[in-house]
């Protein structure tokens, strides 16, 4: 045996004693096995929209269910929408970790402000849930907007 | 079948753009390094096209791109047919030779790449401070032809305000048909591990080198930044290239080799603001070089201020100028900057820190599996059996320590950069410097010399 097939069994020696190791066993299971077997299903749902929603799942179609809802209300009029904090759903059971306003834009092209916003102001809808669904409401005066941000801020707000 | 074509036109376009630096900079390497350094500095150009044409207030459209993107590629090689008479004698016959024992670990890092490769192409960008900068930016520049675009009437964060390295990169790639954009970050992972791969093999026999760049990319961290998108692996990517050539400027003392080096970490301030600040770290180092090779005091300070020069000037354009000028929202970034340096207790707090929380520890081995501990290894042995750095060894350890340090220091002068997100990431720059050490250490050293001795049996 020369040097050259010598090298060839040590570097496959090298190799294997090196992923075995527990770290590196583990990691290789949960991460290249894993991507391996994502691959096969992924190359099945090559479509835009199955990979955002597949990446991002609910706080993408719930963000797009609630912009897809502000348009049919509010039509083409100014539009921001308040939407309260990931732990306010989560009161009322419902699973959505509300994005922060730029990335809910980057999602749906609609404007959101949170509740503790200096621009909260500035919204005339807001989401809320009901009956447990997520409905979205205008807001018709200030006190209203004002007792709803009230209510809203007692949430814990953060990212 | 359109996209891959389209992803082959633009990496031929960046080969282009990265041969014209090259021939510009009259800068031969080998073959090796040639093509992944020329795509390297091709994407780095590219990085620039988008956010010069914002600067010049040019509407960002497809012919607009096209035409900057071609007039770029045709001035940057006003040298082409002299630069590839050049190239051509330099290399000579070409002879693609791939040895028995290099392909285990060849077949490896192949099948780590594509998987990277593939999750880079598939999925959208992903991260938060992605998506809430510059991925929201590039997405809208499309729409609305413009950097300064309704992204900005929205509620922000600090994520806007960051260098438009990787939003100009979304935008050529997003215009060009990927509707991700992203694929360019496969380009500087596949460039650089093959960038490495030469680089290494100049002091270590091949089997190490394939075990050095699996040991590299098996750290968790790293990996999953070669197809996720932010800012802090092209940022490693341009430090250790710049590094690269500018101790190879100590070496050779060829002038063209500094430029490189200082553009390159000019690129890497581009991409991340705050390597400027690890940029004068490595001052000493150049100073007390051009003091060895017998230049006076005065020309050894020139030398550092002009290394640093590019550096400074993509920072000034990319920050204060394209904040405070162009975009139509304030962000102070003084106010990020700590004021009271006095109180070095932060500073030591945090160096405590990284040690006790990210390096040396059960979440460190989570983030960076055991790779710090073979660098470690591979130190002890040098310094306890071997006992003799080379001047190669002891520059990279150098830039081992410029990080490993630097990073405190950063983390008290700006404290925004907090130690389980910002650090940790930026830690992922002294992944390559320290398997650039231990290439170039007297214990592989050695064992590179056992591997070249002939065996039979």
């Amino acid at each position: 045996m020369n040097r050259n097939w010598l090298l060839f069994f040590l570097s496959i020696a090298l190799i294997t004693g090196y992923f075995l190791l527990p770290h590196n066993l583990s990691w290789f299971r949960e991460r290249p096995i894993a991507y391996t077997n994502d691959f096969f299903r992924e190359r099945q749902k090559m479509g835009i929209e199955e990979r955002l929603t597949g990446r991002f799942g609910g706080r993408y179609t719930l963000s797009k269910y609630l912009a897809a809802e502000l348009r049919k209300r509010a039509g083409n009029g100014g539009r921001v929408l308040l939407v309260p904090s990931t732990s306010y759903f989560k009161n009322y059971g419902i699973d959505y970790h509300v994005p922060e306003p730029v990335v809910f834009y980057y999602y749906t092209k609609e404007h959101i402000v949170w509740p503790d916003s200096p621009n909260a102001i500035r919204a005339n809808w807001y989401a809320h849930v009901r009956n447990g669904q997520v409905v979205i409401d205008s807001v018709t005066d200030k006190q209203t907007l004002a007792d709803t941000l009230a209510f809203f801020n007692k949430f814990e707000i953060a990212l | 079948m359109i996209s891959a074509l389209l992803f082959l036109l633009l990496t031929l376009l960046q080969l282009s753009a990265g041969f014209g630096m090259l021939s510009l900079l009259r800068i031969n390497l080998k073959r090796g390094l040639f093509f992944p350094v020329c795509l390297l500095l091709g994407i780095a150009v590219f990085s620039l096209i988008p956010f010069i044409l914002q600067l010049l207030h040019i509407p960002i459209a497809p012919y607009t791109l096209n035409a900057a993107i071609i007039l770029v590629c045709i001035f940057l090689n006003a040298r082409f047919f002299s630069a590839i008479q050049q190239v051509r004698s330099a290399w000579g016959k070409f002879r693609f030779q791939v040895r028995l024992y290099e392909i285990p670990s060849l077949l490896v890092i192949v099948f780590l790449l594509s998987l990277s490769a593939w999750r880079c192409y598939y999925h959208p960008p992903t991260p938060r401070d992605l998506l809430a900068g510059a991925e929201a930016i590039a997405e809208f520049t499309i729409r609305e032809g413009s950097m300064i675009n309704s992204v900005f009437s929205v509620d922000v964060s600090n994520n806007v305000f960051k260098p438009p390295f990787i939003a100009s990169l979304q935008i050529i790639y997003k215009s060009a048909g990927f509707p991700f954009g992203q694929v360019w970050l496969s380009t500087i992972v596949v460039s650089f591990v093959v960038f490495l791969y030469h680089a290494l093999s100049e002091r270590t026999h091949k089997v190490l080198v394939g075990l050095l760049l699996i040991f590299m990319l098996t750290v968790p961290e790293l990996y999953a930044y070669t197809f996720m998108v932010l800012f802090d692996f092209p940022n490693a990517v341009f430090f250790c290239c710049s590094l690269y050539f500018l101790f190879h400027f100590f070496e050779n003392r060829q002038r063209n080799f500094f430029w490189l080096a200082a553009l390159l970490m000019g690129i890497a301030t581009y991409v991340r603001s705050e390597t400027f600040v690890l940029s004068f770290l490595l001052l000493p180092a150049l100073f007390l070089s051009q003091l060895k090779n017998k230049k006076t005091f005065y020309r050894a300070l020139l030398a550092c201020v002009l290394f640093v020069v590019p550096a400074l000037l993509l920072y000034f354009v990319s920050v204060p100028l394209y904040i405070n000028y162009y975009l139509p929202l304030s962000y102070p970034v003084s106010e990020q900057v700590n004021t009271n340096l006095a109180d070095l207790g932060p500073l030591f707090k945090r160096f405590a820190d990284i040690n006790t929380e990210l390096i040396f520890s059960e979440t460190g081995i989570v983030y960076y599996g055991y790779f710090i501990f073979i660098f470690l290894l591979v130190l002890i042995t040098d310094l306890v059996f071997i006992r003799r750095f080379d001047r190669n060894a002891l520059n990279w350890l150098y830039a081992v320590l410029v990080i490993y340090l630097g990073f405190p220091l950063l983390g008290y002068l700006l404290p925004l950069l907090d130690l389980h997100h910002s650090t940790k990431r930026g830690l992922l720059k002294i992944f390559p410097l320290m398997v650039m050490y231990m290439a170039n250490s007297g214990v592989f050293r050695w064992f590179s010399e056992k591997m070249q001795r002939p065996y039979h049996f």
